[in-house]
């Protein structure tokens, strides 16, 4: 009776020791975990801080104006651009279908275009406000400024497995142009 | 047989001590299993401090992230922010050869002086600050000096990613980041422990159009500065804030005192015929006069030393309406002798025009007016001389005359759409009135070059001798224009301001408010008209022509006739 019991509880004990440290390594595993992942929270979290800045930097008003007038040219919006659907010229006759198809029938009368085509006598229409600006300047191919480029690699997947200097690089790049921002605010906008 | 008694007994004995033996120890091994297990029991189940204390220093996801918060705009475009950099400091104990270790830092970081830093280095310390936020790549170049001595800290440096756009909302830090102006001074214990973005009532597009506008003007007209503001007339958010010329508030130590002066909150200026607006309302208000009165405005008024005349003179009577429009001196004088002087300061300090602004700005000053309001003062304050206030301080005023005669302290921060703090200053009517005249000064009278086609500008001009060591100066102005639009429903108070603007050949010489500052409101406004969602209106509409127009005609002319509209 006594030596069953003994080898039951012994073989139990040996059981509850092995779980223990099994367990006492995972908790030890995940806490290295943690701490990696801590310090990566930490490290993303500094550079979508740059990110933000520089994005905010770059997106200047004055940067903004500058590079629009080099590529978009476009013009503020005018009072006059702006109209009303119920200002806007209908065409009174109904637009007579030319495709022989679909012969127009009492039953199925053409539809009335309520679209305003062409109406150069009316200044407000939409028509003309958009096709009259803006003009669009055949862009020069567009190279991205070094620190932009230097910012995307920052966060593409890619990027983030490079080594730590190529990593610091980015990130100085980018500091460097929000730090350095000793001159005008336009100053970006020159190449 | 004796032999094995005494065996017996001798092992027997041997055996009772070994059982003791076994009590004594067993029983000290049991305390010690219940004293653990008791301790046990205490730190897992009664301790509480514990576990929460080991879930915190776990957890990084709640956790402050910078040691200030940042500042954005109402629609969320960052302002101000706090960037993490290394700071490099060294520590003179570990150094062996000072000259030596300055001469490789130098190398590294150009923009130090040797000598300095040799100097700093050969010190009797353990820390000195050699640079203060260094870049990633700095911080590299120095690593690889391998020098023992160099050591890093890691800092938050403020950083304006806007530059000067709002230098002199947002303000600046000192290098250990205490607000030094602006919003960054009065919001320091906000943004220190705070981990939600302070959200001005800004709005950057606003700011860098009234910005670009007035910037044109003070160069067009060779002005020393200018001011200017864009007040929500519903809340009493300002929508922009300028004041030229301005600084970069990341370099905000090499910034002039002019720079750094904000003209909009901090300067106060005799603004001239902008007061006819007050002076008008509070004639309506308490009744004194009418749309319909009129006034004699022949001859200049000698009183008290003083000679009141007008800068375009009409030389005969003037109904109300055309003292507003052709903005008569005379006329207004000889209102506000209607008022009286009390009345008068009442409803000048109701407008908050003889207190300090509520504005959330350390950059403030008390407005100057007379300590005894003689009839003088009176009728001088009613064409703005004798009294000195901020822009922004008219802008919030003239705010209240035409919301429909609601105060609503101007604010930086965002509000809700409709706050609960106006205190009514005018009647309704009042208010009805006062935008019909204001309207006429842009369509026919001193106002015009603020028209903004389709958005229904109205406003009023004013343009004001300096004083410069108590005695006007001739040649130097204070223009300004105070716009609203648009007048059927007010939305937004536009205000722009010159500081000794020079006539040029394209105003004829003239340097006054309507050639220099109501230009720039008239642009702002179509430039901002579109981005707040203002649709443009046929301004000959006859519904908009009525609510509108006043009946300006003038009285029974004397002298000459007069066919004014």
């Amino acid at each position: 009776m006594k030596r069953p019991a003994t080898l039951i509880l012994f073989a139990l004990a040996v059981i509850a020791g092995g779980v223990l440290f099994g367990i006492a390594f995972e908790v030890s595993a995940l806490e290295e975990r943690l701490t990696v992942l801590n310090k990566q929270i930490i490290k993303d979290r500094d550079s979508i801080h740059v990110l933000r800045a520089e994005w905010s930097y770059l997106n200047q008003p004055e940067r903004l104006h500058g590079l629009n007038q080099r590529y978009l040219e476009l013009q503020p919006l005018a009072g006059g651009q702006l109209s009303e659907i119920a200002a806007l010229p209908v065409r009174a006759t109904p637009a007579i279908s030319e495709s022989p198809d679909s012969p127009i029938s009492e039953d199925n009368p053409a539809p009335v275009e309520a679209v305003p085509v062409d109406a150069p006598s009316t200044e407000m229409s939409i028509a003309t406000a958009l096709s009259a600006k803006p003009k669009l300047k055949p862009a020069a191919p567009r190279r991205p400024s070094p620190h932009v480029r230097l910012a995307s690699q920052r966060i593409s997947p890619k990027a983030t497995q490079r080594t730590a200097v190529s990593d610091k690089e980015a990130l100085d790049a980018a500091l460097r142009a929000i730090l350095g921002n000793k001159t005008s605010n336009g100053g970006d906008a020159r190449r | 047989m004796t032999e094995r008694i005494s065996f017996e007994s001798a092992q027997k004995k041997a055996l009772d001590i070994a059982r003791t033996r076994l009590l004594i120890g067993g029983a000290l091994m049991a305390t010690a299993f219940l004293v653990i297990g008791v301790r046990l029991v205490d730190v897992t189940i009664f301790s509480d401090t514990g576990p929460s204390r080991q879930a915190s220093a776990r957890s990084v996801v709640g956790e402050k992230q910078m040691d200030r918060a940042d500042i954005v705009d109402r629609n969320g475009v960052l302002l101000a922010t706090s960037l993490t950099t290394a700071s490099l400091y060294g520590d003179p104990r570990l150094i062996s050869d000072p000259q030596a270790a300055a001469r490789a830092l130098v190398r590294v970081l150009p923009e130090l002086s040797e000598a300095e830093v040799a100097h700093k280095l050969s010190a009797d310390a353990e820390f000195v600050w050699l640079s203060r936020h260094l870049t990633p790549r700095q911080q590299y170049e120095v690593n690889r000096l391998g020098n023992p001595g160099f050591n890093f800290r890691r800092e938050q440096r403020r950083v304006y990613p806007l530059g000067r756009l709002t230098a002199h909302i947002v303000g600046f830090t000192d290098i250990d980041n205490k607000g030094l102006a602006g919003i960054e001074n009065s919001f320091d214990a906000v943004l220190t422990d705070g981990r939600a973005p302070v959200k001005l009532s800004i709005d950057v597009r606003a700011q860098q159009i009234l910005r670009t506008e007035l910037a044109a003007q003070i160069e067009k007209f060779k002005a020393i500065g200018g001011a200017g503001v864009v007040l929500d007339v519903r809340t009493g958010e300002i929508i922009s804030l300028v004041s030229l010329p301005d600084f970069d508030p990341n370099e905000a130590k090499d910034a002039s005192k002019d720079q750094r002066f904000n003209r909009t909150t901090l300067g106060v200026y005799e603004l001239g015929s902008v007061f006819k607006i007050f002076n008008h309302a509070v004639a309506l208000e308490t009744g004194v006069a009418s749309l319909k009165s009129h006034y004699d405005a022949r001859k200049p008024i000698r009183a008290y030393g003083f000679t009141i005349s007008d800068f375009h003179p009409e030389n005969r009577w003037l109904s109300v309406p055309e003292i507003f429009m052709h903005s008569s001196n005379i006329g207004s004088a000889k209102m506000a002798l209607d008022i009286g002087s009390a009345a008068q300061r009442k409803f000048l300090t109701d407008l908050g025009m003889l207190r300090r602004s509520s504005v959330e700005l350390p950059e403030q000053a008390r407005p100057i007016y007379p300590a005894t309001w003689r009839e003088i003062n009176t009728m001088t304050i009613a064409y703005g001389h004798g009294i000195a206030v901020s822009p922004l301080h008219a802008a919030t005023a003239v705010a209240a005359i035409v919301n429909g005669g609601i105060l609503h302290p101007a604010t930086l921060i965002r509000r809700a759409e409709t706050p609960a703090d106006g205190k009514r200053v005018i009647s309704a009517q009042t208010s009805t009135d006062m935008r019909r005249l204001l309207r006429l000064v842009v369509e026919n009278g001193t106002g015009r070059n603020a028209s903004a086609p389709g958005y229904l500008v109205g406003g009023k001009t004013g343009t004001a001798e300096k004083q410069v060591g108590g005695r006007y100066k001739r040649k130097a102005l204070i223009s300004s224009f105070i716009g609203v639009f648009p007048m059927t429903a007010p939305r937004y108070v536009v205000m722009a301001h010159l500081d000794e603007p020079k006539g040029i050949k394209e105003s004829y010489g003239y340097a006054t408010g309507g050639w220099t500052a109501a230009p720039v409101v008239g642009k702002v406004i179509s430039q901002i008209a579109p981005l707040f969602g203002i649709a443009p209106v046929d301004e000959s509409a006859p519904d908009i022509r009525r609510s509108l127009t006043v009946k300006v005609a003038a009285p029974r002319a004397r002298g000459r006739g007069v066919a004014t509209n």
